[in-house]
C-alpha cells in the first residue's frame, strides 16, 4: 500500500466526490495507464471525477496534505504522455465538468468547463454564424481543457491560429489549492499575459477548471480542393510555392500514398491509389475572392506537375474530405498493429528536405513511414508503423523518430508543433534550449508550482518533484530512455 | 550616468550579470522613448539601458513569412524591410519612426486594425531576452507553430520591461495582396444608439472589416484640427476599414453601403480621415484607455460623452480612448472607472498630471493576477533592477 491508496486518503477523496466519483480498483485503473502515447505506461493510484471547481480545489488540498502528486486529465488523447501519472498518485479526470456555461455572440466569447469536448462547442454554436476555431483531428473526443494544456492546433489553425490565440481567460486551481482567475473577457492592461503563459503549460501550473474562449465568425464562402501529385516531392514543392507566393489558405494538408490507401480502404472516397501524394487545400473568405485564390493555387499546383486538382463541389463532398482527413489516424489500423505519430516543425520552405529525410530514416531503419500532416505551417506528422510485440522494431522506431526530430532542429524547426513535450520529448528540451533558457522556464514553473506536486516530471528536464524525493510512489517511468516515440 | 547602449545580447547579459553580482543599480529600459510615461512612476532612481544599438535584421526568410530582428529596430525600419517583400506586420503603431520593436512589445501596442488582425501576441513566435540576473533566455523559435517549452513570448508582451530586456524578436508576418487596397467607409449619426446598432449589425454583415471605429464629435474635431481637415457636425461617427485586393475592397465597399441603407439616423459623408488619426492633442491634461466587452461600449460612451470627454473607440473590440477635458479632476476618472467596472471592463490611466498617480491606481488588475505577477517578478528580477515600480506601485504591495 502507498500513501495514495491508504484508506484514510481514499476516504477523504470519497467525502469530496462520493463513491461514484472515485476509481481505485486496479483493474479499472488500467484504462488510465496511458494516453495516446502508448509506449510508456503507469497507472495512477486513484482516479477522481470532480464535478465542480470547489471539488477540484478540495482534492488538490487533500493531495497536498498527504503529499501525494496529482495530474489533470481530459480525454487522454495527448500524443506525448502529457497525462501519464508519473509516480502514480491521483489523476484528476475532468470529463464530468463538461458544461457550456455561457455563450455571448455580441461579445464573441463562450465560457466552458474544461471537460467540454471540442466539437461539442462548435455543434452547440451551429446556426449562430460563429464557431470555435481550433479543430484538432481528435476534436470529436478531446476536451477544451486538454487543448488548453497542450495549446492544440488543427488543420484550420493555419489561418485562424492555435488554441492560445482563442483563449481569453482561465480559472484554475493552483497547485496549493487556491482558486485563481487570470485574463478574462477583456484584456488586463498592466498585467503579464498569464493566460497566454498558461496555455501550453501541459498541466504543470495547476488544474484548469474554466475557460473563456473567443468565438470566430464563420467564413462566408469556401473552396475545397484536392491536388493530386505523382510524387511527394512535387506536392511539397507546391506547398512551398503556395506559401512563398504569400497565400495562406484556411487549411493546407498533405497525405502520402500510404495514408491514401488506408483512407480509401476505409471511406471509399475515390482517392487515386496510384498517386504519390495529395494535398487537401481549403481557402475561405469573401465570396468575391475565394475563386480567385483557388485559381492561383490551382495554377501553382499545375506548375509543380499536379496530375489534377479536383474541387469539392458540394458541402457533402467537402464534409467527406474533411472526415477522411480527420479520421486518418483511425484508418492506420488497417496498415499496422501499432503506430507512433511524430510531431515536428520546420520552416515551411524546408518541407521538401524534411520529407526526404523522413524517407531516408525510415529506409535506414527498416521502418515503414506514412505521412499525413499540416503542410501549410510546416508541421509534419510522420507516422511510423510497427508491431509493439517486436522489441527490435520498437528500438528502430525510436532511432528513426530521434533522427527525424533532430533533423527538424537542424533545419531551424522544433520537435513539437501541437502535441507537446509531455514525457515523450523531454530529452529534446536540452537540444532545443540552452541551460539558462531551461533555468528561466523552471523558475516560471516554480512560481506556479513550487512543490512540484502538480504534473511532476513533465515538459522540463529539470522539473523534478522537489521535496518529494523521499516519497515512495515517485518514479520515472523510463529514467534513461532517450525520448521520442 | 550616460545611457548604457549594448550592441549585442551578450554584452547586455554580461552587464546585467555584473550588476546583479555588484551594486544592483536600477535601470529604465528605453527604445524610442515614446512611452516612458506609461505605467506607474518609477520607484527608484534609474539610469537608462537603451536598445538602440540593437537594430539589425537577424534573419528574414521571406518565403517562410517570418522575420527575426533586434529589439531596437524602429517599427518604420521593420515595415520598410517587410515592404520590400510585399509583407507586413499588421499592428498599428503611433509614431513608427521612433517606436521600437522591443518597446512596442513591452507595451503591447495595438490600434484600430486589432479587430481584424489581432494583437502582437498573435504574431510574436520567438524571443530572446536578458533578465534582471543577466540570464539570456530564448523562447519559441523561428517556426510558425511550436509548443516546445513555456510560451515566454506571451509573458514578455505587455510586461513593460519589468521582467527582462527583449533583445531579439521573431514574428510571423503577412503577405499583402498586389496591389494592396484599403478604404474607410464612414457614416455619421445623431444618436449613439443608432451608431451602436450599426456596430452590432456588422456582426451579421457578409463583409469582414479590419477595423470598427467610433468617435464622438469632440474627438472628431480634435483629429480634424490635427490633420487640418474639415469635419462635419454629426455627434457620432462610425468608421469601418476594409482591406484586401482591389476587387475585395470594391465589393465590400458597395456591400457595406447597401447594408447601411436600412440603418436609422445615418448620414453618409466623410467625418474624418481615420487612417491619419494622431495621438492626443498637445496640452491634453489626461487620457484614459478603457477595455470593455463590446456590448458595454454604448453605455460607457454615453456617460463619458456627457462629461465632455473626447472619445475614440475600437468599438468592435471594446477599446475606448478618452481625452479628458482640461478642467477634469481625478474624480472624473473615478466615476468613469466605476462605470467601466460595472460593465465588466477595466480602465487604465494613460497620461495624467504626475500628482494624479499618487491617488489614482494606474491599472485595474485583479488581486490574483497581481499575486502571480509578483511571484514571477521575484524569479526573473529578484533585485527589482528592471523598470522598478512600473507595474508594481507601492500601494499594491500592501495587499
Amino acid at each position: 500500500m502507498t500513501a495514495a491508496t491508504a484508506t484514510g486518503f481514499i476516504d477523504r477523496l470519497r467525502d469530496i466526490v462520493g463513491e461514484d466519483g472515485l476509481l481505485y480498483d486496479p483493474a479499472e485503473l488500467l484504462v488510465y495507464e496511458c494516453d495516446g502515447y502508448v509506449v510508456e505506461k503507469k497507472t495512477p493510484d486513484v482516479v477522481v471525477f470532480p464535478t465542480s471547481t470547489e471539488q477540484v480545489a478540495n482534492i488538490v488540498r487533500t493531495c497536498n496534505e498527504f503529499e501525494i502528486p496529482f495530474v489533470p486529465r481530459g480525454a487522454g488523447t495527448s500524443l506525448a504522455g502529457g497525462c501519464l501519472p508519473i509516480g502514480g498518485g491521483v489523476m484528476i479526470a475532468l470529463t464530468r465538468m463538461n458544461k457550456i456555461l455561457e455563450v455571448n455572440l455580441r461579445d464573441r466569447y463562450a465560457v466552458v468547463e474544461p471537460g467540454v469536448v471540442n466539437v461539442h462547442l462548435t455543434r452547440h454554436l451551429a446556426g449562430t454564424g460563429y464557431h470555435y476555431a481550433p479543430d484538432p483531428s481528435s476534436q470529436g473526443a478531446c476536451t477544451i481543457g486538454g487543448n488548453v494544456a497542450t495549446n492544440s492546433g488543427g488543420p484550420h489553425t493555419l489561418k485562424y491560429g492555435v488554441t492560445v490565440n482563442h483563449v481569453l481567460g482561465i480559472e484554475f486551481v493552483q497547485p496549493d489549492g487556491t482558486v485563481t482567475e487570470i485574463g478574462g473577457i477583456v484584456d488586463e492592461p498592466g498585467s503579464y499575459d498569464l493566460t497566454g503563459l498558461f496555455v501550453g503549460s501541459e498541466g504543470t501550473f495547476g488544474v484548469c477548471t474554466k475557460v473563456i474562449v473567443r468565438l470566430t465568425r464563420n467564413p462566408v464562402a469556401y473552396r475545397t480542393m484536392l491536388g493530386v501529385f505523382e510524387t511527394v516531392a512535387d506536392a511539397t514543392h507546391a506547398i512551398s510555392d503556395i506559401i512563398g507566393a504569400g497565400i495562406i489558405p484556411a487549411a493546407l494538408e498533405m497525405m502520402d500514398q500510404g495514408i491514401i490507401t488506408a483512407l480509401e480502404d476505409a471511406f471509399h472516397f475515390g482517392f487515386p491509389l496510384d498517386a504519390g501524394a495529395v494535398l487537401l487545400i481549403e481557402v475561405d473568405g469573401l465570396e468575391v475572392s475565394v475563386d480567385r485564390e483557388a485559381g492561383e493555387i490551382i495554377e501553382l499546383c499545375n506548375k509543380q506537375n499536379a496530375r489534377e486538382v479536383r474541387t469539392a463541389d458540394t458541402p457533402e463532398q467537402r464534409q467527406l474530405l474533411w472526415k477522411c482527413r480527420k479520421q486518418a489516424f483511425g484508418a492506420i489500423g488497417r496498415l499496422s498493429p501499432s503506430y507512433c505519430t511524430q510531431d515536428g516543425v520546420v520552416p515551411r520552405t524546408k518541407l521538401p528536405e524534411i520529407l526526404a529525410a523522413i524517407t531516408e530514416s525510415g529506409n535506414r531503419h527498416g521502418i515503414r513511414v506514412v505521412n499525413v500532416f499540416h503542410a501549410g505551417d510546416g508541421n509534419i506528422h510522420p507516422i511510423l508503423l510497427f508491431d509493439e510485440r517486436d522489441e527490435d522494431q520498437i528500438r528502430r522506431v525510436m532511432l528513426a523518430s530521434d533522427e527525424i526530430l533532430s533533423k527538424c532542429i537542424e533545419l531551424g524547426g522544433s520537435v513539437t508543433g501541437e502535441h507537446g513535450i509531455g514525457v515523450e520529448k523531454i530529452n529534446f528540451m536540452s537540444q532545443l534550449f540552452t541551460e539558462s533558457d531551461l533555468a528561466v522556464m523552471d523558475d516560471i514553473r516554480r512560481a506556479f508550482n513550487p512543490a512540484g506536486r502538480c504534473s511532476p516530471q513533465k515538459m522540463l528536464p529539470t522539473a523534478g518533484a522537489c521535496g518529494m524525493e523521499h516519497h515512495a510512489p515517485i518514479e520515472k517511468s523510463h529514467p534513461n530512455r532517450r525520448a521520442a516515440m | 550616468m550616460p545611457d548604457f547602449t549594448p550592441t549585442s545580447t551578450q554584452e547586455l547579459s554580461e552587464f546585467l550579470a555584473a550588476n546583479a553580482a555588484g551594486d544592483r543599480q536600477a535601470y529604465q529600459i528605453t527604445g524610442g522613448g515614446t512611452a516612458l510615461d506609461y505605467g506607474c512612476p518609477l520607484s527608484k532612481s534609474v539610469t537608462n539601458i537603451s536598445t538602440r544599438g540593437l537594430n539589425r535584421v537577424i534573419d528574414y526568410p521571406a518565403r517562410d513569412m517570418t522575420i527575426t530582428v533586434e529589439a531596437g529596430m524602429t517599427i518604420a525600419e521593420l515595415a520598410k524591410t517587410l515592404q520590400a517583400e510585399n509583407q507586413e506586420l499588421p499592428i498599428d503603431v503611433p509614431d513608427p519612426e521612433s517606436a521600437t520593436v522591443g518597446g512596442v512589445l513591452a507595451c503591447d501596442v495595438s490600434g484600430p486594425r486589432r479587430f481584424g488582425h489581432g494583437t502582437l501576441r498573435d504574431y510574436l513566435i520567438g524571443v530572446t531576452a536578458v533578465d534582471g540576473l543577466g540570464r539570456t533566455f530564448h523562447a519559441g523559435g523561428r517556426v510558425v507553430k511550436n509548443v516546445a517549452g513555456y510560451d515566454l513570448c506571451k509573458l514578455l508582451i505587455g510586461s513593460v520591461g519589468t521582467l527582462a530586456v527583449i533583445t531579439e524578436a521573431t514574428f510571423k508576418v503577412q503577405s499583402m495582396p498586389i496591389p494592396m487596397a484599403s478604404a474607410w467607409e464612414l457614416v455619421g449619426f445623431e444618436k449613439l444608439a443608432d451608431c451602436d446598432a450599426a456596430v452590432a449589425a456588422l456582426s451579421s454583415s457578409v463583409c469582414r472589416p479590419m477595423a470598427v471605429e467610433v468617435v464622438n464629435q469632440k474627438a472628431a474635431r480634435m483629429m480634424a484640427e490635427a490633420v487640418v481637415e474639415p469635419v462635419r457636425d454629426t455627434l457620432w461617427g462610425l468608421a469601418v476599414l476594409i482591406e484586401g485586393s482591389e476587387a475585395d475592397v470594391q465589393w465590400q465597399s458597395q456591400q457595406l453601403q447597401s447594408e447601411w441603407e436600412h440603418l436609422d439616423g445615418r448620414q453618409l459623408h466623410p467625418l474624418l480621415d481615420v487612417s491619419r488619426k494622431v495621438g492626443p492633442p498637445l496640452g491634453a491634461t489626461a487620457t484614459i484607455r478603457v477595455i470593455l466587452p463590446p456590448s458595454g461600449c454604448k453605455s460607457f460612451l454615453e456617460l463619458a460623452d456627457s462629461n465632455d470627454v473626447a472619445l475614440s473607440a475600437h468599438a468592435g473590440d471594446g477599446v475606448v480612448t478618452g481625452v479628458l477635458p482640461t478642467d477634469a479632476s481625478p474624480a472624473l476618472v473615478r466615476e468613469l472607472r466605476e462605470k467601466a467596472h460595472g460593465l465588466g471592463g477595466r480602465l487604465t490611466v494613460e497620461m495624467c498630471p504626475a500628482e494624479w498617480k499618487q491617488e489614482l491606481p494606474v491599472f485595474d488588475r485583479s488581486e490574483s493576477t497581481l499575486r502571480l505577477m509578483r511571484e514571477i517578478k521575484t524569479k526573473l528580477d529578484p533585485h527589482d533592477v528592471l523598470n522598478p515600480g512600473r507595474l508594481f506601485p507601492k500601494e499594491d504591495k500592501k495587499s
